[in-house]
């Protein structure tokens, strides 16, 4: 039997591969979608994400590094619902983003009933996708109740929180923190935005630059120079984990037993 | 064939029988009887079960308060039935009212009213239209359907029998059932609690014979002269020739006979169901907390259901009213994105609704309405293009979200083709199709609702879009729109009044 042959054969697993048949959704940035485990957001798992040091938490394209995936659920006809916005998500940038109004579902409320709403969308299987908005710390108990509604509905979950809750644990299946850097700034080659993943079940903890790519204003996807600007070498993206990651690491080596729990609650 | 019955009027029989059913009707009639001897005593109780806050409809002595029916016979108050609570306790039907409550001072009376228990009869006989297009409430407590032509529908008649008991314990009545091809068969084995299904008239006659002639639809007097006359069976009775019979105790005696074994034509008024759905009920007990009211709900939101499907329709929206003493009634309107039948969901929507409303005054009754139906959108699943089977409509998610935060809370966004901003969009609902703009310059993710002063250094970026409109209405702008960062990287949507050269607001926030 060639190598091949053994590779192709049903019962043999590959360990880089594992994830391969999880649903993802692409993201629509080819650096992060190479940092994720088969490549793209996780469906049926929560998705947190920490916007550091800036007042507010918003404004450096924290909601642009999703719109690409919006955009292509909402245009298969898919609805996502954004639940507890900080501000008026103002309709004609979503439309600029590619997002379809009529397939996106607003609800406002204050922050026990979004836990609630976002849960009970999640569950319904109905909404493809759930992003919901907290300035609550919000406790780990909260965050599996979200995740264990994703993984029953197939619905992708993402979750922004205050960027001090990173440092505590969570059962999320995905956990970044986004910052701006600026060279003159910050002790950094780069500029834009760093994703940093202090939290990739199944896959690798990483640190990426997507430069200003997820500020633009206006996506073409199709177009593939514009996904992004990180740099071509990919050791370059390999930047040494981040303070987080220290805190975290714990979290992810124990990915499995966490979702073995996960499972069994 | 049973050896003691006559043949020849055997076949006579069958003849009719055939013969008095329409042309273009080739089916035998199959009637099916519910007998609900204690409908106005289970009714009293599964309203008073809800106080207790359990919805465990199976467990109703180890909770119910002991309840019993007191009517008046020549001026003296005595019991006519009593729950199996108040049966423990010693209290016997026909018992005086104040020796009942010499033992059980805490017994819940409830006077026994005809009319009340004619009505619920009613309301039962279009419930259980959902079943079957003809059925017919009977004087005394019965619920006659005709089977015949849903067994196709259900898998047999036993299936549809213990749909119909499974229903029936939802709406917390309980009774026995009979099926007979005569209403008046249906009705006696009903009451002699034979579940057997009886499909033929020869069956018919060799079932009903061992039985006592109690179980007879016969008036008081006929029982006692028959039993006088040393009668006891219904075996007994058939013997006695029709002659001799109608000579004794009047015409309607033998035609009463001939009409339950199927020799004479027994033709029934099918209820019609009504245009409109309503439902009231009294407390027995005030009620404090819209919890207690779970039963009494659940139990109109099953009956609303039922009439739905038997009318093959739903609603979108339907009016609740509690009742109270001493206070303006609570008037709650519920209305649904799309129409719906399904009892789970109009009572989680219900109940959800309940649990936010304070109430104003304990509750002592509730109506519930229903004027508007519609049609049931049946094919909604091609609507979402995922393909994964999905336990929920969208309709039922928006509004159970709505039930608990209001109709405001929940909407989606609308492009408006205008140049001022702040009015570039609007609210709007799903389902409604709007307008498509397109085509925008940048613009931010975030707007704010009021432009904020910038308290901050910022960097503008780029060249200005001017905004200089709305000269028509009040709201004249005259702006022009910068891109600015601040420092942390964050890029806002700014903008100076022109004429105010100085004062710069933020807008927008590029997310």
């Amino acid at each position: 039997m060639t190598l091949e042959a053994l590779l192709k054969h049903p019962a043999l697993w590959k360990g880089r591969q594992q994830n391969n048949e999880r649903d993802t959704l692409a993201t629509g940035f080819a650096a992060l979608d190479a940092a994720l485990p088969s490549q793209g957001w996780p469906i049926g798992a929560l998705t947190e994400i920490m916007v550091a040091s800036t007042d507010g938490g918003t404004g450096i394209g924290e909601l642009s590094l999703l719109s690409p995936a919006l955009a292509a659920l909402t245009s298969s006809q898919q609805w996502i619902a954004l639940v507890a916005p900080p501000y008026v998500p103002y309709a004609p940038a979503l439309v600029n983003a590619g997002i379809s109004l009529e397939h996106t579902l607003i609800v406002e409320a204050e922050t026990k009933n979004a836990f609630w709403a976002a849960e009970q969308m999640l569950r319904s299987g109905v909404f493809s996708a759930v992003v919901l908005w907290t300035s609550a710390n919000g406790d780990e108990r909260q965050q599996r109740r979200l995740q264990l509604a994703a993984e029953q509905g197939r619905s992708w979950a993402v979750c922004y929180r205050p960027d001090r809750t990173a440092r505590t644990s969570s059962p999320a299946g995905l956990r970044m923190v986004l910052q701006h850097v600026d060279p003159q700034n910050h002790s950094s080659r780069h500029s834009g935005l760093q994703v940093d993943i202090i939290k990739n079940r199944g896959g690798r903890l990483r640190c990426l630059h997507l430069g200003d790519a997820c500020h633009a204003l206006r996506h073409t996807p199709d177009n593939g120079s514009d996904n992004t600007s990180a740099p071509e070498t990919g050791a370059n993206n390999l930047i040494p984990l981040s303070r987080f990651a220290a805190v975290d690491r714990g979290d992810t080596g124990n990915a499995a037993d966490s979702q073995a729990t996960d499972r069994t609650q | 064939m049973t050896t003691e019955s006559d043949p020849q009027q055997l076949s006579a029989p069958a003849k009719q029988a055939d013969s008095r059913q329409k042309p273009g009707q080739g089916r035998q009639q199959i009637w099916a009887s519910l007998y609900l001897p204690n409908l106005l005593l289970d009714h009293m109780q599964s309203n008073m079960l809800g106080n207790t806050q359990t919805s465990d409809a199976t467990d109703h002595t180890a909770i119910a308060p002991n309840i019993a029916i007191v009517e008046r016979v020549s001026n003296r108050q005595q019991i006519r039935c009593c729950n199996a609570g108040a049966r423990q306790a010693g209290i016997l039907p026909g018992m005086a009212l104040n020796s009942a409550y010499a033992i059980l001072p805490a017994l819940t009376a409830v006077e026994y009213d005809a009319d009340k228990e004619a009505l619920l009869l009613q309301q039962t006989g279009e419930w259980a239209m959902q079943f079957s297009s003809i059925v017919c409430p009977d004087g005394s407590n019965h619920i006659l359907i005709e089977i015949g032509g849903s067994e196709r529908l259900f898998d047999s008649y036993a299936s549809l029998l213990a749909t119909i008991e499974a229903e029936l314990g939802k709406l917390g009545y309980s009774g026995s059932m009979g099926i007979a091809p005569t209403p008046a068969g249906a009705n006696l084995l009903a009451r002699a609690n034979i579940r057997r299904g009886v499909l033929s008239y020869d069956r018919l006659t060799a079932i009903i014979k061992p039985l006592p002639i109690e179980y007879l639809e016969l008036t008081p007097d006929t029982l006692e002269g028959l039993a006088r006359s040393g009668i006891r069976s219904i075996a007994q009775l058939l013997e006695i020739s029709p002659a001799s019979l109608t000579r004794r105790f009047g015409p309607a005696c033998s035609r009463y006979l001939d009409q339950l074994l199927g020799r004479h034509p027994d033709p029934r008024n099918p209820l019609r169901l009504s245009d409109t759905f309503t439902r009231s009920t009294t407390l027995p007990i005030e009620v404090h907390d819209t919890n207690a009211l779970q039963f009494a709900t659940q139990r109109m939101i099953n009956e609303l259901a039922a009439f739905l499907i038997a009318r093959d329709c739903g609603v979108n929206q339907f009016m609740v009213e509690l009742q109270h003493e001493r206070h303006d009634n609570t008037r709650l309107e519920l209305r649904f994105l799309q129409a719906t039948s399904r009892p789970k969901h109009l009572h989680r929507v219900l109940s959800e609704r309940l649990s936010q409303t304070q109430l104003p005054a304990p509750v002592s009754g509730l109506h519930l309405s229903a004027s508007t139906f519609c049609e049931i959108e049946r094919d909604a699943s091609d609507f979402f293009l995922k393909s994964r089977s999905q336990q929920k409509s969208l309709g039922e998610v928006i509004d159970k979200l709505t039930s608990r935060l209001g109709d405001d809370a929940i909407y989606t966004l609308a492009e408006v083709d205008e140049h001022r901003p702040e009015k570039a969009w609007k609210k709007s609902s799903p389902e409604v199709s709007e307008k498509l703009v397109g085509n925008w310059p940048q613009r931010p993710l975030w707007l704010l609702e009021a432009p904020k002063p910038v308290t901050k250094t910022l960097q503008l970026e780029g060249d200005a879009e001017r905004i200089e409109t709305g000269w028509w209405d009040s709201n004249d702008v005259r702006r022009d729109y910068f891109i600015a960062k601040d420092r942390h990287g964050t890029r806002y949507w700014v903008f100076r009044d022109r004429g105010k050269q100085d004062s710069l607001f933020i807008h927008g926030i590029f997310s």
